[in-house]
C-alpha cells in the first residue's frame, strides 16, 4: 500500500493536476455557497468538462469540486443564515449569531480550520478502511453482488423515512428506466418505446444532470425574488486567524469526534453531510461543559458542524470505490464519471486500476488542503462573487451548461433530449413529493441488482431449488441481517419520533 | 378527492403516474429470454403494486400539497419553453447561434424590468459566454458541437 500511496503522490502532485483541483475547490466553494446550488449539482455539471481529461486529472477535479461546495455551504450559513448546502444547516445554529456579534471573519476562519480538517481526517480513514474492505468485496460472487444492491436500495429508507411508499416507487420507477435498453444477460433489446436511440439504453449521467439540476433551476426561475441574499457585513478584525486556529485545537475532542462521526455517518448508505453535522452539533452539545452557549455564537458548534460534513465527503467514498454502492447523491454522480472513464466502482478499482483509485484517494487529501489555502486567502472575496452573482444570469447559464455537458458525453442529440425530459420529470415528481434520490439510485443499481439476480439463478440452477443459492452463502446471510437493519432503522427511528411527537 | 383548498392530493396523481408507468413498460414486454424477463417482470409488479398502494393510501391518509405554487409561474414556464426550444433547435440551426439567442433571451426573460437597455445587456452576456464555452469546447476539448444550418 505504502508504494501505491507513493506512486499516487507523485502523479498527483503534476502542474496540470494541481491547477485542476484549485479551479475545483474554488468552483465548489462558489457552487456551494449559493443556495440552491447543491454540491451533486456541481459535481453533475463538471463531469463533462472531465471525461476527455486523463482518469486521474477528472477524478482529482470532481473530488476537489465535492469538496469544496460541501464547505462553500458554510459561507451563506454564517453571513445569511441559510446553508447554502444541507449539509451546513447547523453552521447556522452558531455561525450566523458569530457573524452578527462582529465575529464573521472568525467565524468563517474557524469553518475553513475545522472544514480542512475534518476532510483530512476523513481521508485517512478512507485510506485504511477501503483496502481490507475491497479485499472482503472480492470474495462476493453474483449473489452477494445482489444483496449489496439491496443494501444500497436501503438508502431509500433514509432518504424517503417520511414518505416511504413514494421512495420506494421512486426506486423501482429508476429500476424500471434502468432496464430501457439491452439487458445484461441474454442481449435482449428491451423497452426501447420504438425508438432506435434506446438501444443503447439511456445516458445514466445525462438524467442525473436532468433530475439533479433542471427541477432546482425551474425552482428559481419562478422564485427569483427569495434568491436574493443580504449578508451580514464581514469586518477585518486583529488576530483572527490565530483565535480561529485557536476555537478548533483548543478542544482537541471536539474536532477529531466530529470529523469521526462525519466519516462513519457517511460510510452509511443515505446518511450523508445533513445528518451527519447534526449528529456532531449535537454530540458537541452534550459532551460540552457549557451547552447553553450553544447557538449563541458559540465557535465549537461551528467547529463540530464543519468537520464533520466535509469528512462525509470522503466516507461516502468508502461504499463507492470499495462496493460500487453510492452512499449519497454526488457519489452517485461520481460513479457515473468512473464509468465513463472506462473503470468500474467495486473491488476491481483496488486492483486492476489501483494506481487510480490511490491518486483519486490521495487527490482528497490534497483537495482539502487547498481549500484551507483558498479558504484563509480567499474566502470573503469568494463569498462577495457569490453575491453578485444574479439569479436572472445563473438560471440559464446553468441550463446552458446542462445542455453542452450532456451533449459532450457521446455528442448524441438524445442524451440532451433525455437529459431535459429528465429535468422535466424530475420536476414533476418533485412537486409530487418524490424524493429524486431513490430514482436515481434505482437507475445506478438496475443493471447490478440484474446482473446479479440473474448470474446468482444461474448458479443455482444445479441446486433442486435454484433460488435457495441467495440464502444460504455466509456472505449473503451476514448482507441481509444488514440490509434489515438498515432498512429498518430509519423506520424505527421515524415511528419512534412520530410516537414521543404524539406523547408530548 | 383530488384537491382541497387549492392544495393537491399528491399520493393519487403520483399513484396513478406509477400505475401508468408500470402498465406502458408491461405493454412494451416482448419475445424477451428468460434471463431478460425476470428482473423486469418482478418490478413492474413491484411498480404496480406500489402505485396501488399509493391510490389506497390516498383515500385514507393522503398527503396534500400545493403543487406548482410559485411567486411567478409565468417565468417558470417561459423558461422551460426556452429550454425545449433550445434543446429542438440546437441540431437545425446549430449550437452557436441557437445557445446566443436561447441564452440571451432567458436571461431577458428573467429581468425584472424589460426594455432595449437591458435587451442589449443581456445579449451581450449571452454572446460572451456562448463564445467561451463554444471556444473551450470545440477548440480546447475537441467536441463535435452541432453545425446545423449556421454553426
Amino acid at each position: 500500500m505504502g508504494e501505491l500511496l507513493l506512486a499516487a503522490t507523485i502523479a498527483v502532485f503534476s502542474v496540470k493536476n494541481i491547477l485542476f483541483m484549485l479551479f475545483g475547490v474554488s468552483a465548489g466553494m462558489i457552487a456551494g455557497a449559493l443556495p440552491g446550488l447543491t454540491a451533486t449539482m456541481s459535481v453533475a455539471l463538471i463531469v463533462p468538462f472531465t471525461f476527455t481529461m486523463d482518469p486521474i486529472s477528472g477524478m482529482a477535479t470532481l473530488g476537489a469540486i465535492y469538496c469544496g461546495a460541501i464547505f462553500g455551504g458554510a459561507f451563506s450559513a454564517i453571513l445569511v443564515n441559510t446553508p447554502g448546502t444541507p449539509s451546513s444547516i447547523g453552521t447556522t445554529f452558531d455561525g450566523y449569531p458569530m457573524a452578527k456579534q462582529g465575529k464573521g471573519e472568525e467565524a468563517i476562519f474557524t469553518a475553513t480550520f475545522a472544514s480542512a480538517g475534518g476532510g483530512l481526517i476523513g481521508t485517512v480513514i478512507l485510506i485504511f478502511l477501503s483496502v481490507p474492505l475491497a479485499k472482503v468485496a472480492l470474495k462476493f460472487g453474483p449473489p452477494e453482488y445482489f444483496w449489496i444492491t439491496m443494501f444500497g436500495l436501503t438508502i431509500i429508507a433514509s432518504l424517503a423515512s417520511k414518505n416511504m411508499l413514494k421512495g420506494l416507487a421512486g426506486g423501482a420507477f429508476g429500476l424500471l428506466i434502468s432496464m430501457i435498453g439491452i439487458a445484461p444477460i441474454g442481449g435482449d433489446v428491451r423497452f426501447t418505446m420504438g425508438l432506435p436511440a434506446f438501444q443503447g439504453g439511456v445516458q445514466l449521467i445525462s438524467v442525473l444532470i436532468g433530475f439533479f439540476c433542471i427541477p432546482e433551476m425551474l425552482r428559481i426561475a419562478g422564485n427569483l425574488s427569495k434568491q436574493k441574499m443580504q449578508a451580514v457585513n464581514v469586518e477585518k478584525q486583529e488576530g483572527v486567524l490565530a483565535r480561529s486556529f485557536w476555537n478548533v485545537f483548543r478542544k482537541p475532542f471536539n474536532f477529531i469526534r466530529s470529523a469521526i462521526i462525519g466519516a462513519f455517518v457517511g460510510i452509511l448508505p443515505g446518511a450523508g453531510g445533513n445528518i451527519a453535522n447534526l449528529v456532531a452539533y449535537n454530540e458537541a452539545q452534550r459532551a460540552s461543559k457549557e451547552p447553553e452557549t450553544f447557538g449563541t455564537g458559540n465557535p465549537q458548534g461551528v467547529v463540530a458542524t464543519e468537520a464533520a460534513n466535509n469528512a462525509t465527503v470522503e466516507g461516502g467514498m468508502v461504499p463507492l470505490l470499495t462496493l460500487g454502492i453510492p452512499g449519497a447523491p454526488p457519489a452517485a454522480i461520481i460513479y457515473g464519471a468512473l464509468m465513463l472513464q472506462g473503470l468500474r466502482p467495486g473491488p476491481e478499482l483496488f486492483s486492476s486500476s489501483a494506481h487510480i483509485t490511490y491518486a483519486f484517494m490521495v487527490s482528497l487529501f490534497v483537495a482539502n488542503l487547498m481549500m484551507f489555502v483558498v479558504g484563509i486567502l480567499g474566502g470573503r472575496s469568494i463569498f462577495k462573487i457569490v453575491t453578485m452573482i444574479p439569479a436572472k444570469i445563473l438560471v440559464p447559464s446553468i441550463i446552458f451548461l446542462t445542455i453542452l455537458g450532456s451533449y459532450s458525453i457521446r455528442n448524441n442529440m438524445m442524451d440532451v433530449i433525455v437529459m431535459l425530459i429528465g429535468g422535466f420529470i424530475g420536476y414533476l415528481l418533485k412537486e409530487l413529493n418524490f424524493h429524486p434520490g431513490p430514482i436515481v439510485l434505482g437507475l445506478i443499481l438496475g443493471p447490478i441488482a440484474e446482473k446479479g439476480l440473474v448470474q446468482g439463478f444461474l448458479m443455482g440452477l444445479s441446486r433442486s431449488n435454484p433460488w435457495t443459492i441467495f440464502f444460504t452463502r455466509p456472505i449473503s446471510i451476514a448482507l441481509i441481517g444488514i440490509i434489515i437493519f438498515s432498512a429498518g432503522w430509519p423506520v424505527y427511528r421515524e415511528l419512534k419520533s412520530k410516537y414521543q411527537k404524539g406523547e408530548n | 378527492m383530488l384537491k382541497k383548498g387549492g392544495a393537491y392530493n399528491t399520493d393519487i396523481i403520483g399513484g396513478m403516474i406509477m400505475i401508468l408507468s408500470s402498465l406502458l413498460f408491461y405493454s412494451q414486454i416482448g419475445n424477451f429470454t428468460r434471463f431478460g424477463l425476470i428482473f423486469p417482470k418482478a418490478i413492474i409488479i413491484i411498480l404496480l403494486i406500489l402505485g396501488i398502494g399509493l391510490m389506497i393510501k390516498a383515500k385514507y391518509k393522503p398527503h396534500y400539497a400545493d403543487i406548482f405554487e410559485m411567486e411567478e409561474m409565468s417565468k417558470m414556464l417561459l423558461i422551460s419553453a426556452i429550454g425545449l426550444a433550445w434543446v429542438l433547435l440546437l441540431d437545425v440551426i446549430g449550437f452557436a447561434v441557437t445557445s446566443f439567442f436561447a441564452l440571451s433571451l432567458a436571461i431577458y426573460a428573467l429581468e425584472e424590468k424589460r426594455n432595449m437597455k437591458t435587451l442589449f445587456k443581456d445579449f451581450l452576456i449571452g454572446g460572451s459566454e456562448v463564445a467561451l464555452f463554444y471556444t473551450v469546447f470545440s477548440r480546447l476539448l475537441l467536441v463535435p458541437l452541432p453545425e446545423g444550418i449556421f454553426f
